[in-house]
Parts: structure tokens; sequence; C-alpha cells
């Protein structure tokens, strides 16, 4: 990561001109009103475009002009990604559409706006808020109050937990695999793909929680992002619980424009490929992003397809049936991340390769001992989700209303933290999006 | 009560509950590691706070794996003791040996090298605050050490006891259940050969880029030896991977100014690596018995004489008589 002062700029540039479309959209009638917003989105999505696609674009171009034997002479921008870009950019998006949807007044104040946008807990990684949900809030004149205090504290332990913990101490093992994925088995990168799917869920849901804590200490109410995704019994249900801001974002504003599912089937199908595309892209300009999109939209388009036998409770007991059904999405969703954390196409196809010819060779542990806390922790965070989704009221020990109890749980997982967090695991992994 | 007093009041508590576990689980936990009998850490800690051997032998994996420290001290009369731990390099080396000379000098020090040991490692820095941490306040040169290279590690290692023992708890219950691989006096030994598919590798690592700090820190470990007349060996243990470009040339330039200079038997069991090689990179237990055997026989001529003279005289020495 740098530190480029000279990139705020960018920022500047689409608070400004974010600012004053939604004030012209709100003041405008007829197709002005429609151009203002398309001037704002196209403002929006070209800032995107240039630090983010322009040099993928580019590449793309100079490898399909090389297999007609010509050259590319379109110069490559020697620029870096800005942090939080893409967070930051459907943020800014969602509060124009939603003035010229008329659900949203235009803000007037410019520090105010300003704030919406560049709010610094959820800035560089989401969640994205929405300006109904959150531009109110920044209006009022917030008084310290204890309870939203503890509540964003409690937060943010939680949130430290699964990152330092969890996501860092996972992220060990799934590195020396993946770094080197020709050199391992079949079966070891198959518990490193599963590791993976627990190490990002834990760091991005880790990184939610804290934004969420750190806005609630000053009083402020974020979007929840997460709902154990791991439980879901379906795909569809999976992205109701997974990274809930940028999917309710693309349902609002593409797939509900696109038609929906209330269009011919093919369309359907299609508009949910369309969605899945875009949001593969959105994460990253790779083809490695491009395909797990279009991996999830093929996921939809079966689970819409299948939905009767989905319903259907195959292996007689409802509660087994629905096991089958969430073992059934987490092997699914953990395919998709293979390309999701390959460092290329090409090292995601041989790892799937390996995956499913076995390829021979022992199991690749790491250090014991650092192989047996990833496992520890990975079932003691399936115990708390579990727990927490069908038993919730025996796992609050953070909310008991027995004072030792209470206090005992902030200890622990405190300790917990300090003993076997690990400290040089890095920056999350979603803010290189 | 006034909302900012209450959580000012409740959060002093807390840290009060805090401060109190961290000590009492802490220094459990820290009693447990010292009394390690196995493992790295176990090794390390004879190093730091009870390495009073006549011979001590320093290197990562390989080292604790090629040098048998009874065979030494039975066939020189000079106690020896292999300080060798898997995944180290010559900073390591360095800082363990200057905690040693702290309180103890050895007459020899055996130094194994590898052919990449000068090659850069960027995290080797965070490697050496992590594995010496627990002794931050053990050795005056421990605590200097991690002082100069974090700060940051410095501070929380004197507000927190856990801290210091960060990701141990696992690895103390596994070597006072004594699970795993057993160390004799330092010697790990390995049961096992390599595939008889594997061959020797020669490597030809063209970019091959040395980093400055193993180069200091191997040019401090030699010059801390002289300083105090401790006669140092350095050696390349037998491997079967061999790299073209590889750590003896600088090291050489660094020993030619103490008139020393470094045995390179990297390729001394070549024709015969299946049977005395566990993998590419470790003797098996019949391989470092051969390789020990070769050590003692070119490198300790000298004490091999006088052990023998020493155990002729006592064979000759008459029985004491009623």
């Amino acid at each position: 990561m740098t530190f480029v002062p000279v990139y705020i700029l960018i920022l500047g540039f689409t608070i400004i001109v974010d600012y004053f479309a939604g004030i012209l959209i709100e003041t405008s009638i007829g197709k002005y009103k429609k151009n203002f917003l398309l001037l704002s989105l196209a403002a929006n999505i070209g800032v995107l475009a240039v630090f983010k696609y322009y040099n993928f674009i580019n590449d793309n171009l100079s490898s399909l002009l090389g297999t007609f034997g010509y050259q590319n002479h379109v110069p490559y921008l020697n620029i870096l990604l800005p942090i939080g870009l893409s967070f930051h950019t459907f943020q800014a998006m969602s509060y124009t559409i939603e003035v010229y949807r008329g659900n949203q007044r235009a803000e007037r104040h410019f520090g105010i706006y300003s704030l919406y946008v560049m709010f610094y807990p959820q800035l560089v990684a989401g969640p994205i808020e929405r300006p109904q949900n959150i531009l109110h809030q920044f209006h009022k004149q917030q008084r310290f109050d204890y309870d939203d205090v503890v509540e964003g504290l409690k937060n943010i332990v939680w949130g430290l937990f699964k990152k330092v913990v969890i996501a860092d101490r996972l992220s060990i093992y799934v590195d020396a695999v993946y770094n080197h994925s020709d050199q391992h088995s079949g079966l070891t990168l198959i518990i490193a793909t599963v590791f993976f799917a627990f190490q990002i869920y834990c760091d991005f849901s880790g990184y939610s929680q804290i934004a969420i804590g750190c806005a609630r200490v000053m009083g402020y109410r974020l979007m929840v992002n997460f709902k154990r995704p791991y439980l879901a019994c379906s795909i569809k249900e999976f992205w109701s619980r997974w990274h809930i801001s940028l999917s309710t974002w693309f349902r609002d504003y593409l797939y509900f424009p696109l038609g929906g599912s209330k269009v011919p089937l093919p369309k359907w199908y299609l508009n949910l490929f369309i969605v899945f595309m875009v949001s593969g892209l959105w994460h990253g300009a790779n083809w490695t992003f491009i395909i797990w999109g279009a991996l999830h939209g093929i996921y939809q388009i079966c689970s819409v397809s299948f939905k009767s036998f989905n319903e259907r409770n195959l292996l007689g007991y409802r509660s087994l049936t629905n096991a089958f059904h969430v073992l059934l999405t987490f092997m699914l969703v953990s395919f998709a991340w293979i390309f999701f954390r390959a460092n290329n196409v090409d090292q995601a196809f041989a790892i799937c390769k390996s995956i499913f010819s076995m390829k021979p060779g022992g199991l690749f542990i790491g250090t014991p001992e650092g192989f047996a806390y990833s496992i520890i922790w990975i079932l003691f965070l399936l115990v708390v989700e579990y727990v927490t989704e069908y038993y919730s009221d025996i796992i609050k020990v953070f909310y008991n209303p027995n004072k030792v109890l209470r206090y005992g749980g902030y200890v622990v997982v405190v300790l917990v933290i300090i003993l076997f967090g690990v400290f040089n695991g890095g920056q999350f992994i979603y803010f290189q999006f | 009560m006034k909302p900012f007093v209450k959580l000012l009041r409740n959060g002093l508590i807390l840290l009060l509950l805090l401060i109190t576990a961290d000590r009492a689980i802490g220094l459990l936990i820290e009693h447990y590691f010292f009394t390690e009998k196995q493992g790295d850490s176990a090794v390390t800690t004879h190093g730091i706070l009870y390495a009073r051997e006549d011979i001590l032998i320093f290197g990562n994996s390989r080292a604790s794996h090629h040098y048998i420290s009874d065979l030494i001290s039975q066939k020189t009369g000079l106690s020896c003791y292999n300080l060798g731990r898997d995944g180290m390099k010559l900073p390591y080396y360095e800082a363990l040996l200057k905690s040693v000379l702290n309180y103890h000098s050895p007459k020899i020090v055996i130094l194994d090298l590898n052919l990449n040991d000068f090659e850069h490692q960027h995290e080797e820095e965070q490697k050496l605050t992590t594995v010496f941490m627990p002794y931050i306040f053990k050795n005056r040169e421990i605590h200097d050490l991690i002082f100069t290279q974090s700060k940051k590690e410095f501070t929380l290692a004197n507000i927190s006891i856990l801290y210091r023992l960060n990701s141990l708890p696992m690895s103390i219950l596994q070597h006072h259940l004594e699970i795993g691989q057993k160390q004799i006096r330092g010697y790990e030994p390995l049961t096992g050969t390599v595939p008889k598919t594997e061959k020797v590798r020669h490597i030809n690592n063209k970019g091959y880029k040395e980093s400055q700090d193993q180069v200091v820190a191997f040019n401090n470990f030699v010059k801390e030896t002289q300083l105090r007349k401790i006669k140092l060996i350095v050696l390349v243990s037998p491997g079967m991977k061999i790299h073209q470009h590889n750590a003896i040339k600088t090291a050489d330039k660094i020993l030619r100014k103490y008139d020393l200079t470094a045995y390179n038997y990297s390729d001394l069991f070549d024709r015969n690596a299946c049977n005395l090689f566990y993998d590419i990179g470790h003797l098996n237990e019949v391989g470092a018995r051969a390789f020990t055997d070769t050590v003692l026989s070119k490198h300790f001529r000298d004490n091999l004489i006088i052990q023998l003279a020493h155990e002729r005289n006592q064979m000759n020495r008459p029985a004491p008589g009623p």
C-alpha cells in the first residue's frame, strides 16, 4: 500500500460532481433530470474505468490484436488503484440514483455530503451505505451514549477476533499452498481452499464489524453486511447473507432495472448472469474475478431452474436435507473461491485439475500447531455461528444480564486475541478492491 | 451516574480484570514454557539460559539433524550441545551466540552454514522477534535486540505476558506430552530414507542475490567468536540440493580476515545419497553418524588424540588394590 496525497483529488472530483448533480437532478424536470443523472454516473464509472479497468482492457486488447498479428499502440497508464475506489464510487452512485428516483432529497450541505462519501469507518471497504440510511444521521447532533459506545466496542472486539485470530491464522496456510500450488497434492489444495473460504469470510466480515463498531461508538448505525453466509441452504440465500450491501446494490440498481425476474425465462437467466458477471468485474480487473462471478451466475441459474427439486425433502428428514443443502452450497461457493484466490486463470484451472484428479502426495501441514489452530478456530466459528443461528439466546455472553459472566466473556475474548492472534497478517483482503 | 463516568468506571474494572488475568495465566504458561524438555523452544531456551557446554553447534534444521552431540562428547571428552533450530538463519545464530556469550564462553563453536544462507529473506526480522519474545526479560542481549528491531513489539511485550507467549500454548502442550520428534542434547535424529528416485540436484540459481543483513550477521558471528578466542569451525553439511551460486565464496572472504576457512561437505555423500538422507535437505540417523564421524576426524584430530591418550591412561592405570 502506498500513500499518494494527490489521489485525494479523485475523491474530491466525484464528490463535487455528485454534490451538484444531486441538486440539479432534484431541481430539474424531464430529460434534463435524466441527463444530470447520466452525467453523474458517467463521471463515477469513468473514474472507475480509468483507474481500475483501463490497463486490464488495454492488456486484453493487446492479446486480441496479437492473435491477428497486429500490435497495440495504445499506451499503458502508470497509475495505482486508489484504495476503496469501488466502494465509495458505488456509494456515491447510489446517492444520485436515489435522488433521481425521488427516494432521497438532495443534500445541500456540502460538508455533510462529503462525509457521506468519505465517512472513514466504511470508506475503504464498506458496507456500501444507502443515503436513506446514513445521510439523515449526519444531520443529527450526536451526544455521548453509553449503550452505543459499549455496543460499538463489542463489535470492534468481535471483528478483531475474526480478523487476527481466524483470518490471519488461516492466511499463513493458504498463502503457503496457493503460492506454490503446483507442488501440492489434491487433498492439500482442497484443505487450502476450504481454509480460504473461512479466511475471506472472517477477514471481510471482521472488517465490516469493526467498521460498524467504529461508527456505532460515534452514534451512527451502519447496515449489517454479513449474516452467517456459510449456513445458507442455497446460493440465492448465500447472496442474501454475504456482502449484503453490495448484493442489494446490484439488485436495486442493476438487476431490477434489467427487468429482474419479471421477464421471459431466457431474459431472466441472462439478467442473473449479467449481474454476477458485473459483480465479479467489480471485485477486480482480472479474468479470475470475472470467472468467479460467472460461476455464481451459473449457480443462480441452476438454482432457479431446479427450484422445485431443491425444495423437495430428499433425505426424508428435513434437518438432514437442510444440512445436505448447506454442505452443497458451501462446496459450490468454495469451488468458486478457487478462482477468486488464484493468482491467475491458468493457476486456477491447474488447481481445479489437481483437485478433481486427486493429485497424489502427502498432506501439507505447515507448522503442526498452526494447522491445529486453524482447525480449532474454524470449528469454534462454526459452533458459534450455528448456535447464534438456531439457539441465539444461549450464546449471548456479551449480552448476559449477569455482570460476572458478561465481563468474563469480554476478558476471555481479549486474552484469546492477545494469545492466539497473528499480528503480522497484513491488510484486509477487500482493501484491494 | 453520568454515562461517561459509568464508561470510565466499567472500563477501569475491565482493564483491571484483563491485567490480572494476563499476569495469572501468563505466568502459568510461562512456567510450562521454560520447563519444556523437547522441541525447538527448549533448544533456544537452553541456548539463552543454560548453555555451559564446551562445544556449541549453531545452525538451522540441518544442524539439528546432522551433528550428534553425544557422539562428539564421547569422542572428544568435551561437553557438547546442538543449538540448531528449524527455519532459522544467520541473524538468529548471531543473536543466540551473543546471548550465550553474555554468561559463558564455549571452547569451540561449530557453525553449520547453508549454501543459500546469504540469500535475501524479507521476513527475517519479524520472525526473530517472534522467536525471542518469551526471553525478553531473561537475557540482556535479547532485550536489546527486540528493543532495536521493533519498539512496538517491545512495548507490547512490556504490557502483556500473554503477548510474549503468543501462539505458543499448542506447542507447549505438545512438548510436555512428548508428541513428535525427540531431541538428545539438541540433536534431533531422523529415521527413514529419501525415495530411491530422488537424485542429487545441482541448482543453477542465476538470480542469486545476497542479503546484506545476512552477510553482516555472519561477519558479526565470526567477529564475536574471534574476540573471545573461541575456536570457530564453519561447515556446510551434506545435502542433495547443491546451489551453484552459494555462500561459500562470501563466507571465505570474511573468514580469511581471521585466517579461517569454510569447509564445504555439501557433496560428501553424492554416491550413496539414498541410504543416508531422510529427505533432500536432511541426513537421516545413519547419515548424521557418518557425517559427525567425518567432522570429528577432520576437525577434532587434536581433541581425539588427547581423548585417546586419556582413555589409554585410564586403561593402563593399575586397579585400586584392597
